[in-house]
């Protein structure tokens, strides 16, 4: 897959000087550019707003043809929701508060989906769950600190940095002042007891996390769970033992949870199997 | 308070729509607002009209029901020419240009491409030149604290206050927050990152009587650009 992420107010307009106004169009712009160029069979030029490109000359051209499923992120515009949807990509939806926290912004995609004639096929959602997997609930307060460094630290910016005026478009700055799809959090004011609390992480032994992860994919309908096994200061044995302990004990009940009614048009055609349901007593992954 | 005449006029080939608020009677003065949009300068514009005939455009993209009006122009050079051609349409040969904040940066701008159109200059807290030893803060990234003592000599004092109190209707309330965020958005795509567009090597152009004003609390430009 390519996934072509917006990038962030802060990314793009302090750190690389972009004007605030023109991020999405320079976006949609870069986004047409590279398709072209991957599918085109002659050199081309380009006379964009943005880019002015003499000669587009791609080599080499990629494999899959036409080109790559393409995933766009989108984390709470109603904006990016609408483009990805009249595109037909999928929608990642990277909210990193949690499957409980989405459920606004996933109605409206679906909503939205079923507005614009397009099919339920849960495949076109992406969603991303902090998950944290242990021996029991008890025990998964090993991942305390580094979901709260996670948190506290490197997801925190400053609500002056996020809000830069002109990263929204005129709609989406209007639907967030009267109904945001994305419920803001005083994330540094939230301990570990809260995050799980309230499902920004789906942490506890694996049949607390696969009972919540069944339950938080069948209410938003997501076909690809991006899973979030390391985070923050996870220390590399930490992060094994979740990535071990996921594929053993929860994966195999929920990854073919869809597969009996819908296709899966944004995954590479090559890697299209079917997949044979494993119990966990098989040995999973 | 003076009389306030609305007017609307459409131009750039039809695809702009601009919002002029005319008030007083005298000779000709118009009135190029800053980063904030208009709120903040009417009780100024109300005394400024007891002597002249004011008019106060909205920056494209700031008229209420034309928020895309912003796209239509892509640079500092659309947006000049655009205002030769609102001065054209409103009539005015060569009218007063007073310009606050980033308003004063585009009176200057004007008055150095066609210094024929500008009959007098009065910039206040202007933008549009860059020192190193003095930069410029961006507005648009600054907490409130750290805001009403850049924009305001006395941060709770009562023109602060006006400044940034919000009505508690939630319809009028949604308005004025997205006026404000919005006005921010359109002006800075001529200024952001940094408000200096080579200002200085157009400046020797300008013709025109020019008075400066300057805040000497000024948080945002030094006046010592004065």
């Amino acid at each position: 897959m390519a996934g072509f992420p917006t990038g962030l107010p802060t990314g793009a307009t302090i750190s690389n000087g972009v004007i605030p106004i023109e991020q999405g169009e320079r976006y949609r712009e870069a986004l047409q550019l590279v398709l072209k160029a991957w599918q085109a069979r002659e050199v081309f030029a380009w006379n964009g707003k943005h880019y002015q490109l003499p000669m587009v000359n791609l080599w080499p051209r990629p494999i899959q043809q036409p080109h790559p499923p393409i995933w766009i992120p989108g984390s709470g515009s109603a904006t990016t929701v609408e483009f990805v949807v009249d595109r037909d990509d999928c929608f990642c939806h990277l909210s990193y508060f949690g499957a409980k926290n989405a459920e606004t912004l996933g109605d409206y995609y679906w909503d939205t989906v079923a507005s614009k004639g397009r099919d339920a096929n849960p495949y076109r959602l992406g969603f991303l769950q902090l998950i944290g997997v242990s021996e029991s609930d008890a025990a998964a307060e090993e991942y305390a600190p580094h979901v709260e460094y996670f948190f506290h630290k490197l997801l925190y910016t400053p609500q002056y940095y996020q809000a830069i005026p002109g990263y929204q478009d005129y709609p989406s700055l209007m639907r967030g002042l009267k109904a945001p799809l994305r419920e803001r959090f005083d994330l540094r004011g939230l301990k570990y007891k809260d995050f799980v609390d309230r499902g920004f992480l789906i942490a506890g032994s694996a049949t607390t996390v696969r009972d919540q992860l069944t339950e938080a994919v069948k209410r938003l309908r997501i076909g690809h769970l991006l899973t979030l096994l390391h985070f923050g200061s996870m220390p590399h044995q930490l992060c094994l033992k979740n990535i071990d302990l996921f594929c053993r004990d929860v994966l195999p009940h929920i990854e073919g949870l869809w597969d009996d009614e819908w296709q899966d048009r944004w995954w590479p055609q090559r890697l299209q199997v079917t997949r044979p349901m494993v119990s966990a007593a098989d040995g999973g992954c | 308070m003076a009389t306030v005449e609305q007017r609307k006029i459409r131009c750039w080939q039809g695809k702009i729509e601009t919002e002029i608020e005319v008030r007083g009677d005298g000779s000709p003065v118009v009135f190029l607002h800053g980063p904030w949009g208009l709120r903040g300068d009417r009780e100024f514009l109300d005394r400024l009209a007891a002597m002249h005939r004011v008019y106060a455009p909205r920056h494209p993209g700031t008229s209420s029901g034309d928020s895309g009006a912003i796209h239509r122009l892509d640079e500092l050079w659309d947006l000049v020419v655009y205002y030769g051609e609102l001065l054209d349409l409103l009539g005015l040969e060569t009218p007063a240009l007073l310009g606050h904040s980033f308003g004063g940066m585009v009176a200057c701008e004007i008055a150095a491409t066609m210094p024929e159109r500008a009959g007098k200059l009065v910039l206040i807290d202007p933008l549009g030149l860059w020192r190193d030893d003095l930069p410029v803060k961006n507005w648009m990234i600054m907490p409130e604290d750290q805001l009403r003592p850049a924009l305001f000599a006395e941060p709770n004092g009562k023109a602060a206050q006006r400044f940034f109190e919000l009505p508690d209707e939630s319809d009028v309330r949604v308005e004025v927050q997205a006026s404000f965020i919005w006005s921010q958005a359109c002006t800075s795509k001529f200024v952001w990152p940094i408000p200096d567009r080579c200002l200085k090597k157009r400046i020797h152009r300008i013709a025109a009587p020019t008075l400066i004003i300057w805040g000497s609390a000024d948080g945002i430009v030094s006046s010592d650009y004065a």
